[in-house]
């Protein structure tokens, strides 16, 4: 009787196995689609207290200096003044846009504020994160606050294979705060109206950075209708 | 003479068409898409093309096998979205926009049970249900930020397929499944669908 000889089929069947997992397992991320430059970093963040007297402000004073917030000891700052011009005519355009007039700092009594003025101020920070990783393990932490439950959850160096490594980056932070000058303080606390939080990573060329800080400050004011004056 | 070709037949006969045994295995790899249903849907909708599967099945009657099934399944939704928060007894209203990146990622871990129509050999349709655990990870990028919620599911998964012959000990097929996973850890239940084909051999 002949024997039938089986061999060659089931080397073609181990064949089968090892090409598909291959190719099967290259239809597979994790994570497709993340992030593929600083932009989309970006995220636009507005709060508003509810029962403020909105639409009874009709001017706005915005003080033309962007103030720089650097950490102590420090004498480097991140966020580049550059583009400060660029922002407080934004601001301004925003508020104009939506029917406020402007006033001049310099014509504002401190003491006799107009009362149906607001004070905008302009304020930039940037965080240094740092991050660490080692194979089996993804973690890092950051400092800069954010809003509850949320952490630093980007940074490169997916471990593969074993290894440890570390990187930083930077973020950028632009603060727009609507004061009202009319409420009752202390000696220490202006009421906040409402404040406009842009923020992102830096980098990226000046003339990316200048379109994302139009789009930004622009969107700012387009998530709040409720600034619109005289309403 | 006679008995000699009868006897040529039976060989060819037994080379030529696999002997389907109970008792034999077939393992098999599929690729698998899916398409998330329900409030899965409203974190991660559309169909999502990246899946695959792998799994066994064990003929314990001609047309009835038990096995098991493991797969990863991954849905995604990209996106620029503004999202309000205005919830009442809050003094503060907030309007938060920007790049968000959500995915869901699904490892079923599963045993089944499967009945088929027809004789072996033939194309035969396949019904079965898996039933098991999820390993499911949501997570939720904004800017620098991300939020990951991941948990253990119990769950269930019917599903139909096509068993179509393709050669010697190898089959393909094709098929779709509704996946279940219960609510678990504060994460409520996750749903979607696979549409799913692949190959088996024995």
């Amino acid at each position: 009787m002949r024997r039938v000889v089986l061999n060659g089929t089931r080397k073609l069947a181990r064949f089968e196995v090892v090409a598909a997992a291959i190719l099967i397992s290259l239809a597979v991320s994790c994570y497709p689609g993340e992030l593929t430059n600083v932009a989309q970093t970006d995220i636009v963040a507005t709060t508003f207290v509810k029962d403020a007297a909105w639409g009874s402000f009709d001017s706005v004073v915005v003080l033309d200096t962007v103030v720089h917030v650097i950490p102590e000891g420090s004498d480097t700052v991140e966020v580049s003044r550059d583009y400060d011009r660029q922002i407080i005519n934004l601001v301004r355009q925003g508020f104009t846009d939506y029917g406020y007039t402007l006033i001049d700092q310099n014509s504002v009594d401190p003491d006799d504020p107009p009362q149906s003025a607001a004070l905008i101020q302009v304020t930039a920070a940037s965080t240094t994160v740092y991050w660490q990783w080692y194979s089996g393990w993804w973690g890092g932490w950051g400092w800069w606050g954010g809003w509850p439950g949320w952490g630093p959850g980007w940074g490169w160096g997916y471990p593969c294979c074993g290894g440890v490594g570390s990187t930083t980056y930077n973020t950028g932070s632009i603060f727009v705060d609507m004061l009202d000058l009319r409420a009752e303080v202390d000696d220490t606390t202006i009421k906040v109206l409402w404040s406009a939080t842009v923020n992102g990573l830096l980098g990226g060329t000046s003339a990316g950075t200048e379109d994302r800080i139009n789009r930004d400050i622009r969107q700012a004011f387009v998530q709040s209708p409720y600034l619109q004056a005289n309403q | 003479m006679k008995i000699r070709v009868l006897l040529a037949m039976i060989m060819v006969l037994a080379v030529g068409s696999p002997a389907y045994a109970q008792g034999d295995w077939w393992f098999g790899f599929a690729y698998e898409t899916s398409l998330a249903s329900g409030n899965t849907a409203d974190f991660a909708g559309g169909l999502s093309w990246r899946g695959a599967s792998f799994g066994g099945r064990n003929m314990v009657k001609e047309n009835v096998s038990v096995g098991f099934w493991t797969a990863w399944h991954v849905m995604d939704e990209i996106g620029v979205e503004t999202i309000d928060f205005d919830d009442e007894g809050f003094d503060l209203g907030a309007t938060v926009t920007g790049d968000f990146f959500r995915y869901v990622n699904s490892f079923p871990i599963m045993m089944n049970v499967h009945w088929y129509s027809g004789l072996p050999g033939n194309t035969r349709i396949s019904a079965g249900l898996n039933g098991g655990v999820y390993y499911i990870e949501r997570r939720a990028e904004v800017g620098i930020f991300a939020v990951t919620r991941d948990n253990w599911h119990f769950g269930l998964a019917p599903e139909l397929s096509v068993i179509m012959p393709m050669g010697w000990r190898s089959r393909g097929f094709l098929g779709a499944r509704y996946n279940w996973a219960a609510s678990a850890g504060g994460s409520g239940s996750i749903t979607y669908w696979n549409f799913f084909v692949g190959v088996a051999w024995m």
